[in-house]
């Protein structure tokens, strides 16, 4: 999944910010209003409910009052004996509607058979009306049925008065709020909504800060990161971790810091190199002169003598060899630096490196030389003499290090981009820190040799684009590997050869 | 920068001051001058004994809820101590006074070591059922004859624990995880003295009366 944009992230985050402010202040706004307006007491209200209680309570006086009136047109008649006989309750119904009382419910009570109710009932003497002692919101008609002058038998009349309680509720609710509210129920809703409001500003306030730090945090990294390389440290990297524009700004920011480094290592490198070649060239200038002289000289010497001391001819004969010997070899090493400060400058055209590097194998038919070239490889901008000139370096080298039973290997190999060429030889391979320096000039492992050869090969190399490294491989010897840049032109589809 | 620093400084101050006193603001209620009077403290039958009279029981707002039939509960306690923190006895009286406006019908229950029921439709009665305080046992008589101090405390609520569930439903304050119920509180509607101190004495210089024969038994004693 990919990630959003750093644009994205921070225009959600702001809308996610405002609308969740916005949302929750307004959520809060509506549940405080609502609190407020079910708080609000005020004197008509007070009134109203008071009122209300006042028709209550008529209304239950006036009530108990019918109720009164038709438990004793009911008592001793003879309508309650016949229908408390035949438990036909329907005369007493029509004697109750005449009371407007069609609203109670009817029972027919024995001491026998209802022990609970008979007991709740205050008297059974004479008609009676009373609030249940159990039960509040029923008011009840209890009328005796009499035999012989004993209560055998009850009508027990109930009415709801649920509306009634429910009005005595409210006023007691009311005045319980006027009593909390004069006592600062409203400063209690005021200083809850001042905290919650408070509360939601430092949290809206603290995501924006860490908004803000999550946003800068990398830039002031960046900003390090510029101070330090302003301050010549080009081993400064901000460290990655983020995978966004500023991700990628951190990512170019330290792959520059590695082009810079790289560039300046090559800068100081072609400054020595050019260095060591005008001091071989100086060198070859001065030596080369007198050398031609010296050995005429000496050669004179030995053709004027015309003595006849045999000892003294032997010694004359001797010494003029060696003079020359030393000479040739001088003139050898002269030639050596020559060719290094006369690097020529290349003549790049496409060739085939495979026909390059068995021109150069067929020159050396002793040795043990193993090839292992890809089957097809793209041309590449050459100059062929000086590549050869590189082979030659890397096989003699090979040669010298695996001694004459010594084994070599040259491969090819096409990679996506460039033309890997590796000489790996059977020798004792090359300790690690000469790795490092082993193409500086005049740096050499072997007892003979100016250290030239490796210094010339890195240079034909680079010259061609191309960059070579040595290391030993785990079956043993060293490996130098050189890749060459396929041109666009003759590029072809990243084939890798086995 | 500085200025802007300043400021913001001074409108914090004022935010906390603002906050800080809304919430000293409104108080507790410390309630009307309730007093006792008539008070008499004397040894019968090695028990320690209290008559008094309370003065102002009920204030206008408690009268009022009273009369609109709401349910009032009164929390009288009292305690001896031999010092500021030795507190030797402790007696209270819990007593609840309900009104049943439609039979104009008034109950008193006491809540004592012995509890005791008043029902009648006059409130005068009730009121002076209610101040009258006779024969409260304080406990037995100390051992010891040093200074002692009789302290009292009245506490009365016109708001019983089911208002308190009604008026919490109307509300709505009994959802779960109510915003208001970390800010309002509906329990400050009662009215008191705090502990007031009401006599020192030493129980010898305490008259000691005989109990007469129709007199009720005294309540048992109790101790803390």
């Amino acid at each position: 999944m990919t990630p959003l944009s750093l644009r994205w992230r921070v225009i959600i985050a702001l809308i996610a910010l405002v609308l969740g402010t916005s949302l929750a202040f307004s959520y809060l706004t509506r549940y405080f209003l609502n609190q407020g307006i079910l708080f609000r007491t005020n004197v008509e209200m007070a009134q109203a409910l008071n009122d209300a209680l006042s028709l209550a309570k008529e209304n239950y006086d006036d009530r108990k009052r019918r109720m009164n009136e038709a438990g004793n047109r009911l008592f001793g008649s003879q309508t309650l004996q016949a229908a408390f006989e035949t438990g036909n309750s329907v005369p007493i119904q029509t004697e109750l509607q005449a009371h407007r009382l069609q609203d109670l419910e009817l029972q027919f009570l024995t001491p026998g058979e209802n022990p609970a109710e008979w007991s709740a009932i205050p008297s059974v003497e004479t008609p009676v009306v009373f609030k249940h002692p159990e039960k509040a919101n029923l008011l009840c008609l209890a009328v005796p049925i009499l035999q012989g002058g004993t209560p055998f038998g009850v009508l027990l009349a109930t009415a709801r008065i649920d509306q009634l309680l429910n009005v005595e509720n409210a006023v007691h609710t009311f005045k319980h709020l006027e009593i909390e509210e004069s006592e600062g129920l409203q400063q209690d809703v005021l200083l809850g909504f001042l905290v919650t409001t408070v509360c939601i500003v430092i949290l809206a306030c603290l995501i924006g800060i860490r908004m803000g730090f999550g946003i800068t945090r990398p830039l002031y990294a960046l900003i390090k990161g510029t101070r330090e390389m302003a301050r010549d440290n080009l081993d400064y990297r901000i460290p990655p971790g983020r995978d966004d524009e500023i991700g990628l700004l951190i990512e170019s920011f330290n792959r520059m810091a590695e082009d810079l480094k790289e560039n300046r290592r090559k800068r100081l490198e072609a400054e020595q190199i050019a260095a060591w070649r005008e001091i071989a060239r100086r060198l070859a200038h001065e030596i080369k002169n007198p050398l031609t002289p010296i050995q005429l000289t000496v050669q004179q010497m030995r053709d004027k003598y015309d003595g006849t001391d045999p000892g003294y001819l032997k010694l004359v004969q001797d010494c003029t060899e060696i003079v020359t010997e030393e000479v040739e070899n001088l003139r050898a090493l002269v030639q050596e630096f020559a060719n290094f400060a006369r690097m020529p400058s290349l003549s790049l055209a496409p060739h085939d490196l495979n026909a390059v590097i068995l021109d150069v194998v067929r020159l050396y038919p002793d040795a043990h030389i193993e090839l292992d070239l890809a089957s097809t490889l793209p041309e590449l901008n050459l100059d062929p003499d000086q590549m050869r000139r590189v082979l030659i370096n890397l096989i003699e080298n090979g040669i010298d290090a695996s001694g004459s039973n010594g084994r070599m290997v040259l491969t090819t190999r096409t990679q996506p981009d460039t033309v890997l060429l590796t000489v790996t030889d059977s020798g004792p391979g090359i300790s690690f820190e000469d790795q490092e320096r082993i193409f500086q000039p005049y740096v050499s492992t072997k007892e003979s040799g100016m250290g030239l050869g490796l210094a010339v090969v890195r240079g034909i190399v680079e010259e061609h684009e191309g960059h070579i490294s040595v290391t030993n491989p785990e079956s043993g010897g060293a490996r130098f590997e050189i890749q060459l840049p396929v041109p666009e032109e003759s590029f072809q589809s990243p084939e890798v050869q086995p | 920068m500085t200025v802007q620093s300043d400021n913001l400084s001074k409108c914090t101050h004022l935010i906390c001051l603002a906050l800080f006193t809304l919430m000293i603001g409104p108080g507790p209620v410390s309630g009307q001058q309730i007093r006792l009077d008539q008070m008499q403290i004397y040894v019968q039958s090695d028990t320690l004994k209290l008559d008094a009279q309370i003065d102002t029981l009920f204030s206008r707002r408690t009268l009022d809820a009273i009369e609109t039939g709401m349910t009032a509960s009164i929390l009288i306690q009292f305690r001896l101590a031999a010092g500021p923190r030795t507190i030797l006895r402790h007696h209270p009286i819990l007593t609840r006074l309900e009104h049943d406006i439609w039979e104009g019908e008034y109950r008193v229950v006491r809540f004592s070591s012995q509890p005791d029921t008043l029902d009648t439709t006059s409130f005068d009665t009730v009121r002076a059922y209610c101040a009258q305080l006779q024969g409260i046992p304080l406990g037995p008589l100390p051992e010891s004859d040093r200074q002692l101090t009789l302290q009292y405390h009245i506490e009365v609520n016109p708001i019983s624990p089911e208002q308190q569930r009604r008026t919490r439903r109307w509300l709505n304050l009994l959802e779960r995880w109510s915003l208001l119920e970390f800010f309002i509180q509906l329990n400050r509607s009662s009215e008191g003295t705090g502990w007031v101190d009401l006599l020192r004495f030493t129980p010898s210089s305490l008259p000691h009366i005989l109990p007469t024969p129709l007199e009720s038994p005294s309540e048992p004693e109790q101790t803390p």
